[in-house]
């Protein structure tokens, strides 16, 4: 009962392993951005990311000199220079005189942290180890003691 | 040596089928099996795309010049040429019934035109050969400074 299978490799094997890679090598090359490739040049940057609503005790958790990291990747996205917290505000229908109002939630907090990092310099991209940094890049962040959702609102070159 | 099995033959056909698609959908041929290159025409053409419900920072960061590129292909589409922006106006649904548009305080519409060449198939007109360009259809959209999505507007032939 106990057969040894000994698997010889034959022409068609061959044949079928070559085409095999090829379609991974054209797949790679075809979905990988074409003007990127050789790129490595790195720049200071410093962006702004916006949480989404947060609590007061999600704020007392924010200190300047703190890393943060993509919470669902767990790569690094930058240091906090500083930051700011504001009244989260929302936008309601006067359904009485038809125009929109905007109203403070209270207790409830956003967050802009001023964030700098060395970033891959590429042709369509700044690139703070995998992450893609860009004004509307929605991405979820953690530091110590803290997680939230947010977006990039503003960046700039700083060197 | 082994032989031929029917296993062996079966990996074989869905390899070589595998490679028929990849090719005829990334358009390394020129175009789908049943267009002739005779079909196949370029033109020049500017895309006016539509973002709207925007903040002002995603205003600011449309820049003339800049590459835009479709996030859902990763090719360039071209540069942007215009950009226009206005306030962005909703609908509310008063309490007598009456529908009435309104300005939405803090959010505004970005009119992005980009120009273009176009791939013109029997099926659609692809931006750089890759790109699928519809008025009408939504429009992942990137910038090295900027990411968001918009309506294609408008294409305008040249």
């Amino acid at each position: 009962m106990n057969k040894k299978i000994i698997w010889k490799l034959t022409i068609i094997d061959l044949v079928i392993i070559s085409m095999v890679i090829m379609i991974m090598a054209y797949a790679i090359s075809y979905f990988s951005p074409r003007a990127e490739l050789g790129s490595s040049r790195t720049k200071k940057i410093q962006y702004t990311y916006e949480t989404t609503n947060v609590s007061e005790s999600f704020t007392r958790q924010i200190k300047e000199g703190l890393n943060l990291y993509n919470s669902s990747r767990n790569h690094y996205v930058g240091t906090i220079v500083s930051y700011e917290v504001l009244p989260y505000e929302v936008r309601v229908p006067d359904l009485q005189n038809g125009v929109f109002r905007q109203q403070v939630l209270e207790d409830q907090w956003i967050v802009r942290m001023v964030v700098s990092a060395e970033a891959f310099d590429e042709p369509y991209h700044f690139r703070v180890t995998q992450e893609s940094i860009k004004v509307g890049a929605v991405f979820p962040i953690k530091g110590r003691g803290f997680a939230s959702y947010g977006a990039v609102i503003a960046l700039e070159e700083v060197e | 040596m082994r032989k031929i099995t029917i296993i062996d033959m079966a990996v074989l056909i869905a390899v070589t089928i595998a490679l028929v698609v990849l090719v005829s959908k990334t358009g390394a041929l020129g175009g789908s099996v049943e267009v002739s290159s005779d079909d196949v025409n370029m033109i020049p053409a500017s895309i006016v795309i539509r973002v709207q419900n925007v903040r002002r920072f995603t205003v600011d960061a449309f820049k003339e010049g800049d590459i835009l590129l479709s996030n859902e292909t990763n090719h360039p589409v071209g540069p942007i040429k215009a950009i226009e922006s206005g306030p962005f106006r909703d609908k509310i649904e008063m309490l007598d019934g009456r529908l009435v548009m309104a300005e939405v305080p803090e959010r505004y519409v970005v009119f992005v035109t980009v120009e273009t060449m176009l791939l013109e198939r029997e099926r659609g007109y692809f931006s750089d050969g890759i790109t699928e360009i519809k008025v009408n259809s939504e429009f992942k959209l990137y910038t090295k400074y900027l990411a968001t999505t918009g309506i294609i507007e408008e294409i305008i032939y040249q």
